[in-house]
């Protein structure tokens, strides 16, 4: 009786699990990127789907998987119209690396013609900032550029360029870790005026709102339904099977009858 | 497919009909724009290119389709009519740098080279990348294993922002579709055999290209590595003698404010930022030296092996801890600081005792005072002493592990450099003899042709 009661255990556990995502799309859009922002923002399990067919899509048994992230580059790509057909869960549709597009007017353009192309929407987002967090060092640091005149230069390259070793490291870990994007938009921020008053929270709040993590928030909740049914449906399979095996039948299909009634 | 940019057509660069064509994030458009405006701009160009061939207006909306059409034009150039009606001269494939190369770039470089003509990958917008040597070399290694292929990078915003270097990519690359050179086989899957189209479009002519000489490469890469070694050394060096300047500072601070029973935790203090600064030198050391042989290997077979690990930095031995023994000088500042703290004693109490009318408690009173501040006297000398002591082993155990990192790192560069070196010999040599100039020569067409 120990192991069916632990078997239920797990199975109420998996049904109020956080929202598990599985973060789908071609190397290089930024899929495990979006995963860790997703983590980050909404403290949902969200990973990153296997390689398969040069993409980064999901398994052939999505069952642990609540949704699907299928993250896009600038456009849609054949790998990625072939996973959407394939998907039998719900999908969310991003566009990622938007800060990279060349402004948010070009970044929301693409996604409008990737969503009339899919039929579906799709939301331009940059993870990178949006799931940044601004430590007190770093901020440190950057002050010091901002006061020096330290810009990111048009060819974002040419910032790490110019400085030599550790100044060179130090420079290439924050260009990694905000993007040329966020590192501009920092700069600017505590260059700017109100830049002395600036702290860590304020500078990771500014970042966030570029990355535009928040359009997701309406489709995950329009999406909870779904995600809900699609748990109560694997939680009453699940049950069958485990009253099937035998121990604690009775009890088990009671809990599968309260399971269907709520 | 992806969605091709909707510059999947010919676009008049000086003259020379050139087929642009990639993924939408790459903005194949813009870039055709560019290449027309620079070419429009460039004087030089109209001596190089053809001017009787007449600009298409075709617009094509697919690279299939675009490789049909052009497919039927190379057909045409080849039957007998005059180049210059709906001839394509070159073909660019853009290249998105925020997303790596696939299987959609693959068939669209398929459909380009069908044609025939010859066709260069451009890295676009490289201004919206950081890394994107790093994805032009991967792209490259995706869609060109042979290397055949001319490669570019452009940025068609930098260049109309008025950036003299973004310019001066675009007006090479304006200068290369003027006289297109390179392979114009088919390299769109790695190990597909040629198309009939790629196969009537290759050069006539009985000799291929020499085959890249590999001494020479060879001696580039060691050349390469070899300036890479010496940058190292200079670099790590600078490290190690700023890292310990800066603990020795840091050091001397500590000891201003050592206290009487402080010395065994400056000593741990001491010996763990010793040991935090090797760990970090360690790892300094070996990224850079990761970072020369990966850059000295690129592109040779036998993959990116990660290679022997590094031996251990020599570990920071701090020496045994100064101890200060009673002695003559000790001895002789006890004595001196007794008479001066009785003196002292005597003088402050003195008038004090006098005009208390103490007496012989007085006597004693004064006493008592001096040998205290004969003790303070002494107290401080010796922690003056003691200060003094540790900042000398302080001094002392710094060079010593100043003199033992530079020689580990000196070591671990020599071998480093010994071993890349013969890692180099080893995967640049030839991997087989062939026994006559007949089996000889599909491998002279095979090495043909670095791109860039």
């Amino acid at each position: 009786m120990g192991d069916v009661d632990e078997a239920l255990r797990e199975l109420h556990r998996a049904r109020r699990a956080p929202l598990r995502i599985r973060v789908c799309g071609h190397p290089g859009v930024g899929v495990r990127t979006l995963a860790a922002a997703l983590v980050t923002r909404f403290r949902v399990d969200a990973r990153c789907g296997p390689l398969r067919d040069g993409c980064e899509q999901s398994g052939e048994d999505p069952a642990g998987d609540d949704l699907i992230c299928q993250v896009l580059g600038a456009g849609v790509r054949g790998c990625d119209l072939r996973a959407l057909a394939r998907y039998r869960i719900p999908v969310l549709v991003v566009a990622g690396r938007a800060d990279q597009r060349g402004g948010q007017v070009r970044a929301a353009a693409l996604a409008g013609q990737a969503a009339a192309r899919l039929g579906r929407p799709v939301y331009p987002v940059a993870a990178l900032p949006g799931g940044a967090r601004v430590d007190g060092d770093d901020l440190a640091l950057l002050r010091g550029w901002a006061g020096a005149g330290v810009r990111v230069p048009a060819l974002p390259a040419g910032f790490v360029d110019v400085a030599a070793g550790a100044e060179r490291r130090r420079r290439a870990g924050l260009l990694h870790r905000y993007g040329p994007d966020g590192l501009s938009r920092l700069l600017a921020a505590l260059a700017g005026p109100g830049g002395a008053e600036l702290d860590a929270a304020a500078a990771t709040g500014l970042l966030r709102a570029a990355g535009g993590l928040e359009q997701l928030v309406a489709p995950l909740h329009a999406l909870g339904p779904a995600v809900r049914r699609r748990r109560d449906a694997r939680f009453a399979a699940e049950l069958s099977a485990l009253a099937a095996a035998g121990p604690g039948r009775d009890r088990i299909e009671l809990l599968a009858q309260r399971a269907g009634r709520e | 497919m992806s969605e091709p940019g909707p510059a999947g057509r010919p676009v008049d660069v000086g003259g020379v009909p050139v087929l642009v064509s990639g993924p939408v994030g790459a903005e194949p458009a813009q870039l055709a724009a560019a290449l027309s405006d620079t070419a429009l701009s460039d004087t030089a160009l109209s001596d190089t290119a053809p001017s009787d061939t007449a600009p298409s207006d075709t617009a094509l909306s697919d690279p299939a389709l675009s490789a049909a059409a052009l497919s039927t034009a190379a057909g045409r150039a080849e039957g007998g009519p005059p180049a210059g009606d709906g001839r394509v001269g070159a073909a660019l494939l853009a290249l998105d740098p925020t997303c790596a190369a696939g299987s959609d770039e693959t068939a669209m470089l398929a459909a380009l080279t069908a044609a025939g003509a010859p066709v260069a990958l451009v890295l676009c917008r490289a201004e919206a990348e950081p890394a994107w040597p790093h994805r032009l070399e991967q792209a490259r290694t995706r869609l060109d294993p042979d290397r055949r292929l001319p490669v570019f990078a452009v940025s068609a915003a930098l260049a109309a922002a008025g950036e003299p270097a973004a310019r001066e990519a675009l007006a090479d690359l304006v200068r290369w579709c003027a006289a297109p050179s390179g392979t114009t086989a088919a390299v769109g899957s790695p190990g597909a055999p040629p198309s009939t189209e790629s196969r009537r479009a290759e050069p006539a002519g009985p000799d291929p290209a020499p085959a890249p000489d590999p001494g020479r490469h060879r001696a580039e890469r060691i050349a390469g590595a070899r300036a890479g070694f010496t940058a190292a050394r200079a670099e790590l060096g600078a490290d190690v003698r700023t890292g310990l300047r800066d603990l020795h500072r840091t050091a001397a601070e500590h000891c201003r404010g050592l206290r009487r029973l402080d010395p065994p935790g400056y000593r741990t203090w001491l010996t763990g930022r010793l040991q935090h600064w090797q760990c970090t030198l360690d790892r300094r050391s070996a990224g850079e030296l990761d970072q020369i042989r990966a850059a000295a290997l690129l592109g040779l077979p036998g993959g990116a092996d990660p290679g022997e690990p590094f031996p251990p930095l020599a570990a920071a031995d701090t020496g045994p801890e100064p101890a200060l023994r009673p002695g003559a000088e000790d001895a002789v500042v006890l004595a001196l600081g007794a008479s001066a703290g009785l003196g002292l004693g005597r003088t402050v109490l003195t008038p004090l005792v006098s005009w208390a009318g103490f007496g012989v408690l007085g006597t004693l009173l004064t006493t008592v005072v001096g040998l205290a501040l004969a003790a303070g006297i002494v107290i401080v000398r010796r922690q003056s002493a003691r200060r003094a002591a540790t900042l000398r082993w302080t001094t002392e155990t710094l060079a010593a592990a100043r003199a033992g990192l530079e020689q580990s790192l000196a070591a671990r560069i020599s071998a480093a450099e010994a071993r890349l070196t013969a890692e180099i010999w080893n995967r640049t040599a030839p991997r087989c003899v062939q026994p006559s100039s007949e089996r000889a020569r599909p491998a002279a067409h095979a090495g043909t042709g670095e791109g860039a």
